[in-house]
């Protein structure tokens, strides 16, 4: 059974590492040369007069000495207010709405995709050893984790146009509530190239799990006790070569949320991504405070799914 | 040992397989069937002249302001240019001609200007457009208070009379050339009284231009409509698109596809792969420049022998060629085409000459080479951190060494803000006004006389007095002059100007791409 004290501790864990990386993220911007005024003049602000200069440093908040303005960040996040925007005017939280839907499905389409693919080859690698389709996929596995997501992204791209004559729709976006063709036309492509990577890495851990698994002694047990094979292959094999399954998944999960960075320029989706490369180019300070807070949460509560499958589906797990 | 399971591999080849299937159908499905793809004939469809059709226009950066006296960025300028009118505009070779202004007559002394306005100009809400809106926005551009782009070009007005609804006065403390195209300047664009006294200006876009706001998503889209009323004649576009898209090769795939009408990039590699049917690349070279800026207050560099030194050993047709692959054009100091002058008149020798420049070098005590610190824009523009490198390999041969520090633009522009640099790799803004793009830089005491790395009491005079005198060969003298002296004093190595990008699609008539990257044409375009 799960236990409060584990969950406790684990939840104590989060708030630490959320604190950390809001005060890092905070210190890291800030030594970064260069600021607000100067992100959206350039070289035009030198033609400000100090009074003008003061008057922006004010107006963008970045007059006050570093403590305070954590102070009012931190403060700020436990009253549900993120800030305003000093690129947009707007608020921080509205922007984050828009963006992360964008890339929380980006993500989960991705995740779906890749485990889907990368269980099936991977079952298919491991079942036959050695032979054409093992080597075919695991080469494939290879060529999917050696190629970046910019490259593949690029070709995707360039392949429909050329091909197809298509090029996937980069208009306002549509929420998969509002029309789910309209959704998957901007969303679809983008999250197969992210899915490559994940599929691969899925693939080769299922593989390696599956063969040893296969080769155990409670599976040829289970065989000479004339279960069926389909049974013995889910219920057994996979069942328990599900565990470095979940995990990988899990810190894939998180990866994939970097690489929507890329993918998002590429398919002009306005995703989270997207918001923290422009707003580290605007050092907008409170969009990207919030992007990473962001990001660091999502990483973190997956992380905390992950260790609370791993104990329903590995009971040994749950003695530690 | 693995266990073999016989079985399973056909079943798991068929699951796949079906997978497979499935996965490609979806995705053929998705490129032919989308309600809202952006397939050819979806609903950015092409411009077809009715003035009901949608225009979509790709470009790789958002606006960032939607108040046209603040606006700096490219995309901002482009988009507000067509909602905003200015008194006077420059046409494409840079000849002032009429906007709001139909007239204007400048006084002998050239210290009176007068304006007569177009009559039966509307804002969008239906008000007439009349000289109260000139003075107004004038005078919001002169207030320290509103930190406006032209305001330092407009200094010279003292003050503003408007002795009827379509006349403006503008009284000048000193005769200015340059006020005219300082007005034509997005920057100068004439927003409306109402709105300046209400505080609304920056808030919802309301001009005279072209076409009207509609809507923006922000990092996605701006979506502006025709203005029926506009006084030069309803754009035949009926809705006009500025799509963000960020990767300068999906711009070039979504040309292939016809899901943009037009496409704006900078990157000469991904122009050289710009072929195909259904769309044509278009060159256009730009007022801006690519210069190396050399800090003359700085070590060796403060000697103008090292500095010409530095200027004769540069082969600028290389640097165009290896950054640029040719696309651009070797210049000097004034890109105008109304002062097209020689651009290496003025060199004290032959540039690429590496013999001369090294005896330059030891003449003036510097025969083992020095150290530049040397810093370079990256993300700004493509061409940037080539242009440093083969800089660094064209100055090692007089050895001088240029250590490169590859910077992002916030970063380099508060180093470049603080002369904090030996030598800075650059690409600077233009202008059809000599004055306007060297004004600020080397007049004594301009605003950018820190980054300009020189004080030159002749330079600074010989700008003052273009500015002063409105005759036009007078002028022509002037500038002449002022660029033999910039080549000889080599306070830079200019080098050159390079070509924008525009990609047409075929059925597109009409556009006509600017020196000033302005896309006005856009309002007859069809």
């Amino acid at each position: 059974m799960l236990s409060w004290r584990w969950f406790a501790a684990r939840i104590g864990g989060a708030i630490i590492t959320l604190l950390g990386v809001t005060v890092l993220v905070f210190i890291v911007l800030r030594t970064i040369p260069g600021n607000a005024i100067t992100a959206s003049l350039g070289i035009e602000s030198g033609t400000l007069t100090s009074a003008q200069k003061a008057s922006l440093e004010h107006f963008y908040g970045i007059d006050k000495p570093w403590i305070v303005q954590l102070w009012t960040w931190i403060t700020g996040i436990l009253r549900g207010n993120l800030g305003i925007s000093l690129t947009s005017g707007k608020t921080v939280s509205s922007l984050l709405r828009t963006a992360l839907p964008v890339t929380v499905e980006l993500a989960v389409l991705a995740a779906v995709i890749g485990t889907a693919v990368g269980l099936l080859l991977g079952v298919l690698a491991g079942s036959r050893p050695g032979k054409v389709g093992d080597s075919a996929t695991q080469g494939f596995a290879l060529l999917g984790l050696a190629i970046p997501e910019f490259v593949l992204g690029t070709a995707v791209v360039a392949i429909l146009a050329q091909a197809f004559h298509y090029f996937p729709d980069t208009g306002t976006f549509v929420p998969l509530t509002q029309s789910v063709s309209g959704n998957l036309s901007q969303v679809f492509y983008p999250a197969l190239v992210l899915a490559v990577a994940f599929a691969a890495n899925v693939m080769r851990t299922t593989r390696s799990e599956y063969v040893e698994m296969a080769g155990a002694d409670y599976v040829r047990t289970a065989e000479g006790k004339g279960l069926r094979t389909f049974r013995v292959r889910t219920a057994h094999i996979l069942r328990n070569a599900m565990i470095p399954i979940v995990t990988l998944t899990g810190i894939q999960f998180g990866y994939l949320l970097g690489g929507t960075v890329i993918v998002e320029q590429i398919f002009a989706l306005p995703g989270l991504g997207r918001l923290l490369f422009t707003s580290i180019s605007n050092r907008d300070y409170p969009v990207v405070q919030a992007c990473v807070l962001v990001i660091a949460v999502l990483f973190v509560v997956v992380n905390l799914a992950v260790d609370l499958i791993y104990r329903v589906i590995d009971p040994r797990t749950r003695a530690a | 040992m693995a266990a073999r399971i016989p079985s399973v591999r056909p079943r798991a080849l068929r699951l796949s397989s079906a997978v497979v299937v499935a996965g490609v159908a979806a995705a053929v499905a998705l490129s032919a069937c989308s309600p809202s793809g952006s397939a050819s004939g979806g609903k950015s469809g092409s411009a077809n002249g009715s003035g009901n059709s949608t225009f979509v226009v790709a470009r790789t950066g958002d606006i960032d302001k939607l108040d046209p006296q603040l606006a700096t960025a490219f995309q901002t300028e482009e988009t507000l240019g067509l909602i905003y009118s200015t008194l006077v505009k420059t046409d494409a070779n840079g000849q002032i001609q009429g906007d709001l202004a139909t007239k204007w007559d400048t006084s002998t002394d050239g210290k009176t200007v007068t304006f007569t306005l177009r009559s039966g100009v509307t804002w969008q809400d239906g008000s007439p457009f009349t000289s109260a809106d000139v003075k107004a926005t004038l005078a919001r551009i002169l207030d320290q208070a509103t930190g406006a782009v032209a305001r330092s070009n407009l200094l010279a007005i003292a003050s503003v009379d408007t002795p009827s609804d379509t006349s403006v006065v503008l009284h000048l403390s000193q005769p200015s050339a340059s006020l005219l195209y300082s007005l034509a300047s997005v920057n100068s664009a004439i927003e409306s009284a109402k709105d300046i006294s209400a505080g609304t200006v920056g808030k919802k876009p309301d001009g005279t231009g072209p076409f009207a706001w509609k809507q923006w998503d922000q990092g996605q889209q701006v979506v502006l409509t025709a203005n029926k009323k506009y006084y030069g004649g309803a754009p035949k576009i009926g809705t006009l698109e500025f799509r963000v898209i960020p990767d300068e090769s999906s711009i070039l795939s979504g040309m292939k596809a016809g899901a943009f009408q037009l496409g704006l990039i900078s990157d000469p590699g991904v122009a050289k792969q710009a072929t195909g049917t259904g769309f044509q690349l278009v060159k256009q070279p730009a007022l801006s420049y690519h210069t190396l800026m050399l800090n003359g207050r700085r070590g060796p560099l403060v000697k103008q022998e090292v500095r010409d030194a530095i200027a004769c050993a540069i082969d600028r047709n290389q640097v165009l060629q290896t950054a640029a692959f040719g696309d651009g054009t070797v210049t000097g100091p004034i890109t105008s085409p109304a002062f097209a002058y020689s651009p290496t008149d003025g060199l004290p020798c032959t540039p690429g000459d590496t013999a001369k420049a090294k005896s330059m070098l030891a003449a003036a005590g510097y025969a083992n080479g020095f150290t530049l610190k040397t810093i370079v824009e990256t993300g700004e523009y493509a061409t940037s951190v080539a242009e440093g490198q083969n800089l660094q390999s064209q100055l090692s041969k007089i050895g001088v060494k240029l250590q490169l520090q590859q910077l992002s633009t916030s970063p380099y522009v508060t180093a470049w803000l603080a002369a904090d640099f030996d030598a800075a790799v650059a690409l600077n803004g233009g202008s059809y006004d000599p004055y306007l793009m060297y004004g600020r830089y080397y007049v004594t005491g301009g605003s950018l006389s820190k980054p300009a790395g020189l004080d030159s009491t002749t330079l600074s005079n010989l700008l003052t007095q273009g500015n002063s005198t409105s005759v036009d060969s007078e002028r022509q003298t002037i500038y002449k002059n002022l660029q033999q002296q910039l080549l000889a004093s080599s306070p830079w190595v200019w080098m050159f100007r390079s070509d924008d990008y525009y990609l047409v699609a075929s059925n597109v008539q009409g556009f006509t791409p600017r020196p000033d990257e302005q896309l006005t044409s856009l309002a007859t375009t069809s």
